[in-house]
């Protein structure tokens, strides 16, 4: 007669074989959905995803670029005298030319090239920057201190991409790129504080810090500021705060 | 009637050993298809980059070169600073101790790696003031930006790109403050 055998082996043995199944069962099974939801569960579009690439890089350079072009050639910008004029008109040409040459960088890498200004910037700095210098009762010395901030943030942007960038070869040629607008912000600094007595950094009667040619032993990536517009009853003026292009700034 | 079967090795179908061999063999099993999914993921995935690295060992030779063309300029200008004074000197000092930094930063890089530059003094004449010693250290300066930007295509390391980048933008500065800071307008640039 055949009577099931009750032994510590058998369960031993019929318990690991269930182990063994709930393991297979287990892997097979799917993630439990979360909590139970009431009420309406609206369906959500997920963001797209986007990288930093050599050309994101590429095209955000060259926003900032136009963004040089648009603000310099901007009817506010024509309010300096005919030595910042002749100058403005200097910078418009390199700018033109430093977009021009990005966009074969571009084209090689299979992108596309953005021929407007960066978009966040000029809605978070050069169009309030250039209604103040617009309305401004010191629109002569404005044009040149947003000018000077202007190409500090191109050149100090080709600076910050290079770390940012994989192809040696472009790092160099976004290095060459930077050289005109370093000099172009010299150039404007030399306008506020002439001669050799404004090449070192100094400080005014006051202790304030004079614009200077050289600011810095090595290339700042921090903010560049321009202090425009007229002077409000409590003795202030606006101070335009500019930054090199962050993750939300970048042209994808 | 006793039906307890005998409790010995030889009449037990399945040994602990086997048992415990069996439960491994449906681990592995269970395993298996999660293991296969990581598998397929992989070979799925988007093309892979490379990264560039934070240092290269590949970048000594190029930053040597640059710290002697950097020395360099630290010899030029302790040439000039004697022929000039006042206003004219605190400038060029002041370049001239960038290209101090310039020469420590670049040796701190490498480290121990790091060749003793010769600091041969580039062609200088110091007769002629300011304007004349100011003109000829910007066409320095010019070479100077270019050797940096020319390294900067075979640098591999991202650090050291990174530093020779900061140099770079001062470097064009030095320049134009020495052609503007001696009469020169935007055009001439």
């Amino acid at each position: 007669m055949n009577t099931p055998k009750i032994s510590r082996r058998s369960l031993i043995t019929q318990g690991g074989t269930l182990a063994a199944a709930g393991v297979v069962l287990a892997a097979c099974g799917s993630e439990p959905s979360g909590l139970s939801r009431v009420g309406l569960s609206p369906s959500t579009t997920a963001l797209p995803e986007v990288h930093v690439s050599d050309v994101v890089l590429l095209r955000t350079a060259q926003s900032v670029e136009n963004l040089a072009v648009a603000a310099l050639s901007d009817p506010a910008m024509s309010k300096g005298n005919a030595a910042t004029k002749a100058a403005i008109a200097v910078f418009l040409e390199g700018h033109r030319a430093n977009a021009a040459a990005i966009a074969p960088l571009i084209a090689a890498r299979g992108g596309e090239e953005f021929g407007k200004p960066n978009t966040r910037m000029m809605k978070n700095y050069v169009s309030g920057a250039l209604a103040l210098i617009a309305e401004s009762d010191q629109a002569e010395a404005d044009v040149i201190a947003f000018a000077h901030a202007i190409e500090g943030v191109v050149a100090a942007t080709y600076q910050a991409f290079v770390a940012w960038t994989n192809e040696p070869a472009l790092r160099r040629a976004m290095m060459t790129l930077a050289v005109k607008p370093s000099e172009y912000a010299v150039v404007l600094a030399q306008m506020v504080s002439p001669g050799t007595k404004g090449v070192s950094p100094a400080v005014d009667e006051t202790g304030g810090p004079v614009v200077s040619a050289l600011p810095t032993k090595y290339g700042s990536l921090g903010s560049f500021d321009a202090t425009i517009g007229t002077m409000t009853e409590a003795g202030a003026r606006t101070v335009v705060t500019m930054e090199t292009p962050s993750l939300n700034s970048l042209e994808y | 009637m006793d039906t307890q079967a005998p409790d010995t090795a030889a009449t037990e179908p399945r040994s602990r050993r086997a048992l415990f061999a069996s439960l491994l063999a449906a681990g592995a099993a269970a395993s298996a298809p999660l293991l296969a999914g990581r598998a397929s993921a992989a070979g799925d995935s988007a093309p892979t980059t490379t990264a560039p690295p934070d240092r290269s060992a590949a970048d000594v030779a190029v930053i040597n070169t640059l710290i002697e063309r950097e020395a360099s300029m630290v010899a030029t200008y302790k040439a000039a600073v004697g022929s000039v004074s006042g206003d004219d000197l605190a400038a060029l000092l002041t370049i001239h101790g960038h290209h101090i930094a310039y020469v420590e930063s670049l040796s701190a890089y490498l480290g121990t790696e790091a060749a003793k530059p010769s600091g041969t003094r580039l062609a200088l004449t110091v007769s002629g003031g300011y304007s004349s010693i100011a003109t000829q250290m910007a066409a320095h300066e010019a070479a100077t930006a270019e050797a940096h930007i020319a390294a900067l295509g075979s640098i591999q390391g991202i650090n050291a790109a990174a530093l020779v980048a900061s140099i770079i933008t001062v470097v064009s500065r030095h320049r134009a403050a020495l052609l503007v800071s001696s009469g020169a307008d935007a055009a001439a640039l």
